[in-house]
């Protein structure tokens, strides 16, 4: 695998040196067909041990499917190692209190 | 109801259950398995089998014609035009079938996946004999309801008849920025099926019905098959250069800056900073 990677939104690590390995057992329930479990095992330089958690995904038989696009709208922006954000009227905003604007350098002129 | 009545009855729905218990029998279907590429040489404009840009000669109105040309006039100055994709939204249909990055594709009773590496566009043909959806939110991928056909009548599934509807925009045909109508109101048919003397070639005739077009405009995407394919994992977000804020295009220089795509081009308006970079 490659990196950077999390195991969710909060930013629990993997080690960067991307030698994760992952196991997984992936099953329906015995009594209700339309549960399924995964088993899954991570082995990773940023864990002490192996860390099983088993997820469980219930099943829709007619689904309406979503197009999740993450590009689409996406106001997040990194510039070098800073991130900024887009505001809703369209400008480049701070995403922390009291950061600094993107460094100009190569534009001819300056905007206030 | 006489006795006979209930026996037949029965009858009917003991075959009828049968059927539905029937495992998908994969010889009814053509062998379309394994990776898709486009052939060596071709490149990514619309119609291959012309030259890119104006070359393609698409049947565009006259308002739409003009909006190509200032078009290809930004992308000349190092804008983006009327493509949208460079901030990594999905190309959509029918330019995901330019099958930038190879395809596959997944043949299921019910259902037909097509996976695209480039843009990690996923395709779902409904094959189940479904109706339109009435309240579907639309999508750049569209809906797809797909029909098998017999054409030969040898008893297998040859041909894969499509119709795409319900699509979201911006949308264009190619990297040259050759536009769709912002109406979306755009219907796309294929036929799909494998050269009849190779079959390691598969035929898309494409067909796009459009208002910006002046007539339905048809062009047919060769593909040809890797049977041991190595896919490459193409994440378009990741190290793109491309930054678009509000309306206007910028480029992440290699030292990690940002800076003009055009020439003279302003910087941002920083109005929301407290204070002013150098």
């Amino acid at each position: 695998m490659k990196g950077p990677r999390t195991y969710e939104g909060s930013g629990l690590p993997l080690h960067k040196d991307n030698q994760t390995i992952v196991k997984e057992r992936i099953y329906l329930d015995k009594t209700n067909p339309d549960i399924l479990y995964d088993e899954i095992t991570t082995i990773d330089h940023a864990l002490t041990r192996p860390w099983t958690v088993t997820k469980k995904f219930r099943r829709e038989h007619n689904p309406t499917w979503f197009e999740n696009d993450c590009s689409e709208d996406n106001h997040h922006l990194a510039i070098g190692k800073e991130h900024y954000f887009l505001s809703g009227d369209g400008y480049l905003m701070p995403a922390k209190k009291g950061q600094a604007p993107p460094d100009l350098r190569y534009f001819n002129q300056s905007k206030k | 109801m006489p006795s006979w009545i209930g026996s037949i009855t029965l009858a009917a729905v003991t075959v009828i259950a049968a059927a539905g218990a029937q495992a998908f029998d994969q010889s009814n279907y053509p062998d379309w398995s394994g990776q898709w590429k486009r052939p060596a040489g071709v490149g990514n404009q619309w119609d291959t089998s012309k030259p890119p840009r104006r070359g393609q000669q698409a049947p565009l109105t006259p308002e739409y014609q003009a909006i190509y040309e200032a078009n290809l006039k930004d992308q000349a100055a190092g804008g983006q035009g009327t493509d949208p994709t460079y901030t990594c939204i999905p190309d959509g249909m029918p330019r995901a079938m330019n099958v930038i990055f190879p395809m596959e594709i997944i043949i299921q009773p019910n259902i037909t996946y097509v996976t695209i590496e480039y843009l990690s566009m996923l395709r779902r043909i409904y094959t189940d004999g479904r109706n339109w959806p009435k309240d579907a939110e639309p999508s750049f991928m569209g809906y797809s309801i797909g029909k098998w056909i017999d054409e030969d009548g040898r008893g297998r599934y040859n041909v894969l008849e499509v119709e795409t509807r319900n699509l979201k925009g911006p949308r264009a045909f190619d990297a040259s920025g050759i536009p769709l109508h912002t109406d979306n109101q755009t219907v796309v048919k294929e036929r799909i099926y494998l050269d009849k003397s190779d079959p390691n070639i598969l035929h898309d005739e494409v067909t796009t019905i459009d208002n910006a077009l002046t007539r339905p405009w048809t062009v047919t995407k060769n593909y040809h098959r890797v049977r041991n394919p190595v896919w490459v994992e193409a994440i378009c977000a990741e190290g793109n250069q491309h930054v678009r804020i509000g309306k206007e295009n910028y480029m992440l220089s290699a030292d990690g800056y940002l800076m003009p795509a055009k020439k003279d081009q302003p910087p941002p308006d920083l109005r929301y900073f407290k204070q002013t970079g150098k």
